[in-house]
């Protein structure tokens, strides 16, 4: 037997089609046999009609969401969509439907939810620091040099103590955006130590009269969702440019969405890493949770966006633009959250 | 509060195996004036057309006016509420501007029709959105800048929230698209979202709130108001630039003269040209173009004044036969009037080679040492014997070429960056340069001038068919924008 033809659909497809060809076939010969006969054309004309009638209900009640609904398993295949394959319109059979019903319960989306937070404490506990011993040994170090007389290595160590603090803790929450631009400002100074002069760093707020900075500040992300986009700039950015780089956080809303906007006015790149790089923030793989650490900065930026697809749906997440020597932008679109356990469950 | 009207994620349209789009976001908020920027032409016409219906698309969804209108998994062909005020009018040009609005209005059920009802509610309409139009006219009888304001109307009428207006100004002059983007500024503040395309970033950073770049079918940036600037544009443009030598023109005594010379259209117009330079007429009313092409092809003679080549007079006989006296002209459309469709790319190219050589009869050789010469410069598709499969950069490289191999005195170009994508208008600029490398004096009429000045040398306003304004190079790019203020604020609508 032909391989495609184990699949029940082929055979549907088979029986359909030989059933179009015998339904053409007898309508051709009862032509031949009508006008042979030399009677009226009227009640041969209605019988075609109505079998053309039959084929046009058939394409519409059964083509049209066959394709739909194939359309959304090919998609599914393709790793670009995840909520849609549980919400199909018309599914094969009431069985079927059941059978992914009871898969996307077993599959638990809590659970990928968990790979992906563990992702993220993953990347800041690479080393298996005790958090306790961590914070521990920098508050030694800050003492040591604030006895010294070194005020800037107390600065330094501090700031780290309050990074490490921030991104160790409690990864599961969502903070308010207050506290994520917090962090990135300490993020900002420890990298200040290095770059010097050559960083800069700028947030801009674009409210209107019923949303005023306050308001937007208020609004709630998932923790750790800004620095590995703003690691990101900095390194594949602004690193390798000479010359004084730009970072500006740009955030606004509109009635239903928190737009954030990274831009760095760095290296940018070219047309097919930003596709490579946008076809893989579409799509909602774990697949990056097996690949080579040593890629660290594409896998946080993959984590972030999917553990914002996974809590609040897949029309938010990140998005890049960008164009050789002439900078990026990273467009982050999440919804408005006021509350800490308002995301989609 | 802002409120997103249209909202565009990652669509994908796939034909043939080509993605026309390609993970392309939008998003529009009510009442804002969306600038998009086309790089090239792809994705262009896909992008309109899924605006306006919803077609099958290849991934993503469309989401507009509060609910999701198109998705890859289901796609149900419906209109959606969206006006396109393009170059060709959507009106019926035999009726009045009454029955386009109403009686053409899809729903429209009545079978006694009281003409004088519907005007009375068309003026009404049109006056309570500030729209300057006559309502009695017919659409034939309708200027291009009144043409869209009925559409626009027609679009307000329908209740359209998004107006998409594609090139304007390829088909308004100066002083009708000043009027008319006054016109979307005032709908924008009744919430009516306004979709500007174009391909000058210039005419698009005056008026957008933002502006996205469609590039390859993506958007590859969106600007936004603080960064509508050329200093901001420049890194997305300069692959697209096509740098040229600095032309050196002969400031004698001029090659083409026109002394005070009148017309229908021409009130007293007066100007030199001189050898490899580039002279740009900024015609404001958009309407000396055809008296100029008269005169100079001899279709028309001066009613006043005179017309001078190479300081003799230039008679209408002469006129007559204009490429003999060294008088080349391209057309604003000048792939449908200049090309041969049915001959090869090289009959089209060689097409003036007799006059050039003064010979009926051309050796072959002749031919050879073109075919090896042009290969290098224009590829493969030298040897193209259907021209009507090139692309149309290819074609308007083929007009521009074969202007090159002739070699005239004087080259007249109407409108030449009025088509085509930015590759296109760059294309174009640098083999106008290549010609006025090579000494021709090169005149361009047209009605926006954003990318002309680059290689223009000076530039003259004329407004009712005379010069009111003219600059030099090292002056123009300034004054031109604090004039452009000066007018606007001269012209604004009540």
């Amino acid at each position: 037997m032909n391989r495609k033809m184990k699949y029940i659909s082929w055979r549907l497809f088979f029986c359909a089609g030989l059933g179009i060809v015998l339904l053409f076939a007898a309508l051709g010969m009862l032509w031949l046999t009508w006008i042979g006969s030399g009677q009226g054309l009227f009640p041969i004309t209605l019988l075609t009609a109505a079998a053309a009638a039959y084929l046009c209900c058939m394409y519409r009640l059964v083509i049209i969401p066959y394709k739909e609904t194939h359309k959304i398993y090919e998609q599914f295949i393709l790793g670009y969509i995840h909520d849609d394959l549980f919400h199909v319109r018309h599914p094969f059979t009431p069985e079927g439907e059941q059978v992914i019903m009871r898969l996307n319960e077993m599959i638990d989306k809590n659970n990928l939810i968990n790979v992906s937070k563990k992702q993220a404490e993953y990347l800041a506990l690479q080393n298996q620091i005790n958090p306790h011993f961590l914070y521990n040994t920098l508050e030694g170090i800050r003492s040591e040099a604030l006895l010294a007389g070194l005020d800037s290595v107390a600065e330094m160590t501090e700031a780290l103590g309050t990074f490490f603090r921030y991104t160790i803790s409690q990864v599961e929450h969502l903070v308010t955006l207050e506290d994520e631009l917090a962090n990135i400002e300490n993020y900002y100074y420890i990298q200040q130590f290095r770059f010097g002069d050559r960083l800069a760093l700028s947030i801009e707020y674009e409210h209107d009269e019923e949303r005023n900075q306050l308001k937007l500040l208020q609004y709630r992300l998932p923790k750790l969702t800004l620095q590995p986009i703003i690691e990101n700039s900095i390194y594949h950015g602004l690193e390798r440019k000479i010359g004084r780089g730009n970072l500006v956080i740009r955030i606004g809303a509109s009635d239903e969405r928190l737009r954030i906007r990274v831009s760095d006015d760095g290296m940018g790149m070219d047309e097919e890493t930003l596709k490579r790089l946008n076809e893989k923030l579409r799509c909602l793989t774990l697949d990056h949770v097996s690949e080579d650490t040593g890629k660290r900065g594409g896998i946080a930026l993959v984590n972030v966006n999917n553990r914002i697809k996974l809590l609040f749906g897949e029309e938010f997440g990140i998005t890049f633009y960008s164009r050789k020597g002439a900078g990026t932008d990273a467009l982050l679109v999440l919804p408005l959250v006021e509350k800490e356990n308002a995301h989609k469950s | 509060m802002k409120r997103e009207l249209l909202r565009m994620e990652h669509v994908s349209l796939i034909r043939n195996g080509e993605a026309l789009l390609d993970n392309l976001n939008l998003q529009i908020f009510a009442g804002e004036i969306m600038g998009l920027l086309t790089g090239r032409d792809k994705g262009h016409d896909q992008l309109i057309s899924l605006l306006c219906q919803n077609h099958p698309i290849s991934f993503g969804s469309v989401w507009y006016d509060g609910k999701t209108i198109n998705r890859y998994s289901y796609s149900d062909g419906s209109f959606n509420r969206v006006c396109v005020i393009e170059q060709t009018s959507h009106l019926v040009k035999g009726l009045t501007i009454v029955d386009n609005l109403f009686v053409l209005r899809k729903g429209f059920k009545k079978y006694w029709i009281n003409e004088r009802i519907l005007q009375n509610q068309a003026e009404a309409f049109f006056q309570e959105n500030g729209i300057p139009i006559s309502i009695r006219k017919r659409v034939s009888d309708l200027t291009p800048l009144e043409r869209c304001l009925v559409e626009l109307g027609k679009g307000l009428l329908l209740g359209c929230r998004l107006i998409v207006v594609d090139n304007p100004g390829n088909f308004l002059s100066q002083h009708e698209l000043i009027h008319f983007q006054d016109m979307l500024k005032r709908i924008q503040k009744q919430g009516v979202s306004v979709l500007y395309v174009g391909n000058h970033h210039q005419e698009l950073f005056r008026i957008a709130d933002r502006t996205s770049l469609l590039y390859d079918g993506q958007i590859i940036k969106v600007f936004e108001r603080d960064e509508m600037t050329d200093e901001q544009m420049a890194p997305y443009i300069t692959d697209w630039f096509v740098p040229g030598k600095e032309t050196v023109w002969d400031a004698g005594e001029g090659i083409l003269h026109f002394h005070d010379v009148f017309t229908k259209q021409l009130h007293g117009l007066e100007f030199v040209l001189h050898k490899g330079e580039c002279l740009t007429i900024l015609d404001m009313d958009n309407q000396i173009s055809g008296d100029v092409l008269s005169l100079l092809t001899g279709k028309e003679d001066c009613r006043q004044g005179r017309i001078t080549l190479e300081h003799k007079p230039y008679t209408r006989a002469q006129a007559a036969d204009y490429l003999k006296a060294g008088i080349a002209v391209i057309p604003k459309d000048c792939t449908e009037s200049l090309l041969f469709h049915e001959r090869t790319y090289m009959e089209n190219l060689t097409f003036l080679l007799d006059r050039k050589l003064k010979r009926s009869i051309i050796p072959e050789r002749i031919y050879k040492s073109i075919r090896n010469e042009y290969v290098s410069l224009v590829g493969n598709v030298i040897n193209e014997t259907n021209i009507k499969s090139l692309s149309l950069s290819q074609q308007i490289g083929l007009v521009y070429h074969r202007i090159l191999l002739f070699h005239p005195r004087v080259l007249v170009c109407i409108q030449p960056l009025a088509k085509g994508d930015m590759f296109v208008r760059m294309q174009i600029l640098s083999l106008l340069r290549e010609l006025l490398k090579g000494g021709t004096a090169v005149l361009i009429i047209t009605a926006n001038i954003s990318d002309t000045l680059d290689i223009s040398d000076r530039l003259m306003v004329v407004e009712n068919g005379r010069c009111t304004v003219s600059y030099e190079k090292s002056e123009f790019e300034f004054e031109w924008y604090k004039n452009a203020k000066y007018i606007k604020s001269k012209d604004c609508l009540p």
